[in-house]
């Protein structure tokens, strides 16, 4: 079997990272916004006699730009090998996914393209006459439709026989400002275009006069300006706009959302049906996985009884334990809650959010694709952190990364959930859940009000730099694959948190277990951690446990709960574990109140990241200041709200 | 009649006549076809008015008044 390489390169949001799992399998993420995959990716296929290795590239308008997308295309298109380029094009938007081809032909001419969307074309009744543009540009252009995997068999065959029979397709005429200069380069310097946009290249020809001056007067706008040209000519008799039609969900969905009353209503409503759904779904599966883990622990017992207890109790109490509760408070909310997320996301809301939001978010000295970011990081911080690469300026991408934290991510609101279930709404009905809801609702406006703040006071202290511009896509809405991102999204993005939870949560009640029964003197490690944290506990409403359990839970949110439950329960007061509802009975037995509820909503709102996201953030931001910044910032204010709290009560 | 981009109103039309935006931003604008002579259409406005939301050929993007007016179009 032969080995050969294709990258796929093309515009932001065509769907390259979709043909992409198709073809290797994979299960990169994809999503309707600009800006979704951020590194270059790689995977494999086979096709007939062909092993190709393929490589799914960040989405970039052009070559010639100076953004780290583009750097990273433009570096890859002209410095590695490869055997095929497969640029990928948006039939919904043929004009502007073309330069970036233009661009590619001027460089490469193992080329062929690819052109997706075309279902949402024909919706948008856009006619593309493909074989004129075939045959103008001398290219074979596949029409796929990758959501639902039309086009992908031609794709491969076309890629195969490419490699047997390579032909040479056209190359993009210049207007005669940039044929000029290319006339008369092409004598001097092998890549004249390059030399053009590349300002390190070729420094010993420096010295030519007038290879200095064309570089002076001729910009990247002009080569664009160029390409833009001959782009608009090329199409000119391709498409047929006349027409074309707005998507009736486009025209719903714009009317509702720019709505100056319905807008805001609009989106708190959604957020607010999620956080429901995954509340009141969530509820049953829980207490079943509850009492079968429960049953399995007596079978456990008897079946490991010959272990002496020594062992089997760390194991079974404080290991096993833990990682049930983890299981069963966590793993149904989260199952719920990706699939929603990720099915809004594909939908394509929510650039719309940021397009709403960006008025705010532009008073603090941010941008509205800040809230784009919170979204993600409702998810998870760590990819909210990851996310902030789309914004503008490296000024606001350290605010969003450190502000990130403000919303809670799916490690710490079923904790939330759990404890507004057990302090403030008891009753599990219909009506219970839409309270509990509206809790956490609240708590999630707290956390958005909290991040403006911040923002606004951090815009200050931070150097400053040049306003930068704002654009922002709004893509059409896209109906997602159901089935496939809901499996998606368990494969991809539940299943891996859940993984890391479980793995931190064994041996962290093995080790929970230890310290509260290993006696160092009269007392054992667990009172001795309890006596030195309880005073300052005391102090902010709380008491040493919890605080205890946030400092144990930094490698994973998620086991906050659970800890907390085993250093009380190994304690002293010994309750047995029933359902949800016993678990109110252990906290009220170990001093808690209303008031520590609130404050431990608080705290879970605003303390320190887990330790994923610090290092995401130290990775992002190659910045320890900040790293320790991100830290501290959200702890403190935690520290200061419970404290303003217990004060008040 | 020549006006600010900024100031057309819903679903009006224009086609731009000059683009007074440094040079940076000029070429993250190229990348939206939102060139001298392009047709551009105001298609809404944020609730809050600001962004606005313009549409050249097949593409949507929002732009901020502040960028917007230095734009102007003929209609
Ligand atoms: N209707 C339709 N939707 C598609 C098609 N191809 C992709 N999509 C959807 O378009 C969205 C964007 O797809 P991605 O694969 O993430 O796009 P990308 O090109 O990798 O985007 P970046 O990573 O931002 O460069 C996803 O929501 C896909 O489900 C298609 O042919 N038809
Ligand atoms: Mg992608």
């Amino acid at each position: 079997m032969k080995r050969k390489k294709a990258c796929f390169i093309g515009n932001p949001n065509v769907g390259k990272s979709t043909i992409f799992n198709i073809l290797t399998n994979k299960t990169q993420h994809t999503g309707n916004w600009t800006g979704k995959t951020v590194e270059n990716e790689f995977g494999e296929f086979s096709y007939k006699n062909i092993l190709w290795e393929v490589i799914d590239l960040p989405g970039t308008y052009s070559l010639i730009g100076e953004s780290k997308e583009e750097k990273i295309a433009s570096q890859f298109v002209q410095e590695e090998d490869y055997d095929i380029a497969v640029v990928v094009l948006d039939a919904t938007n043929l004009e502007r996914s073309i330069e970036i081809l233009l661009e590619v032909l001027d460089i490469k001419t193992n080329v062929i393209a690819c052109l997706n969307l075309c279902d949402e074309a024909k919706k948008r009744n856009i006619i593309i006459d493909i074989a004129k543009l075939e045959e103008k540009l001398n290219l074979p252009i596949i029409t796929t439709n990758a959501k639902e995997k039309k086009g992908i068999e031609e794709l491969c065959e076309t890629m195969n026989k490419f490699i047997e029979h390579p032909h040479y397709p056209t190359i993009p005429k210049h207007n005669p400002k940039i044929e000029n200069y290319l006339q008369w380069a092409r004598k001097y310097i092998e890549k004249p275009l390059t030399y053009l946009t590349n300002k390190k290249e070729l420094k010993e020809k420096e010295t030519n006069a007038k290879l200095n001056f064309y570089r002076k007067s001729l910009t990247r706008i002009d080569l664009l300006e160029s390409y833009h040209e001959f782009g608009t000519e090329l199409l000119n008799d391709v498409i047929d706009r006349t027409q074309e039609k707005e998507k009736k969900e486009d025209h719903f969905w714009n009317t509702l959302l720019t709505n100056p009353i319905s807008g805001f209503i609009t989106m708190i409503l959604m957020l607010f049906i999620i956080l429901w759904l995954t509340i009141y779904l969530s509820n049953i599966p829980s207490s079943w996985l509850f009492s079968f883990f429960e049953h399995l622990e007596s079978l456990l017992y008897k079946m490991l009884s010959f272990l002496p207890n020594f062992i089997l109790n760390p194991l079974l109490l404080g290991g096993y334990r833990t990682l049930y509760w983890v299981v069963s408070v966590m793993l149904p909310p989260m199952m719920i809650f990706f699939p929603l997320f990720a099915l809004l996301e594909d939908y394509g809301l929510f650039p719309r959010i940021a397009f709403n939001l960006d008025k705010p978010f532009a008073k603090c000295g941010s941008c509205g694709k800040q809230s784009l970011t919170m979204c993600m990081g409702l998810g998870c911080n760590a990819v909210g952190v990851t996310s902030t690469r789309i914004m503008e300026s490296k000024k606001m991408r350290i605010l969003s990364i450190l502000t990130n934290v403000f919303m809670p991510c799916n490690g710490r609101f079923p904790a939330m959930i759990c404890v507004i279930n057990m302090f403030f709404v008891t009753d599990h009905s219909l009506l219970g859940s839409m309270t509990s809801s509206l809790i956490l609702l609240g708590i999630i406006l707290l956390g958005i009000f909290l991040t403006w703040i911040v923002t606004k006071i951090l815009n200050h202290f931070l150097l400053k730099e040049e306003k930068s511009m704002f654009i922002l896509e709004l893509p059409s809405f896209r109906k997602p694959k159901i089935i496939g991102t809901v499996l998606h999204s368990w494969k991809e993005r539940a299943i891996p948190v859940l993984k890391r939870a479980m793995s931190v949560s064994f041996p962290a009640g093995i080790l929970i277990y230890f310290v509260a029964n290993i006696h160092i003197g009269e007392i054992t490690i667990l009172e001795g951690l309890y006596h030195l944290l309880n005073p300052f506990g005391l102090l902010i409403g709380v008491d040493g446990i919890i605080l205890l359990s946030f400092l144990l839970g930094i490698p994973a949110n998620e086991i906050v709960i659970p800890i907390l439950l085993l250093c009380y329960t190994n304690s002293g007061s010994l309750v047995e574990y029933e359902s949800i509802d016993s678990l109110r009975q252990i906290l009220i037995a170990n001093g808690w109140t209303t008031l520590t509820a609130i404050n431990f909503l608080l705290l879970s709102l605003c303390h320190f990241p887990c330790a994923t996201t610090l290092l995401t953030i130290k990775k992002e931001t190659q910045s320890t200041f900040y790293t320790i910044l991100a830290f501290l910032i959200p702890t403190l204010i935690g520290i200061g709200l419970c404290f303003l709290i217990t004060l008040i009560f | 009649m020549q006006k600010m981009l900024s100031k057309l109103n819903r679903n009006e039309e224009g086609i731009i006549k000059s683009i007074a935006l440094e040079e940076i931003k000029y070429f993250k604008v190229m990348h939206l076809g939102l060139m001298k002579n392009a047709r551009i259409k105001c298609v809404f406005k944020s609730p809050l008015q600001d962004p606005i939301a313009y549409q050249i050929k097949g593409c949507t993007f929002a732009l901020r008044s502040e960028d917007a007016s230095k734009i102007m179009v003929e209609i």
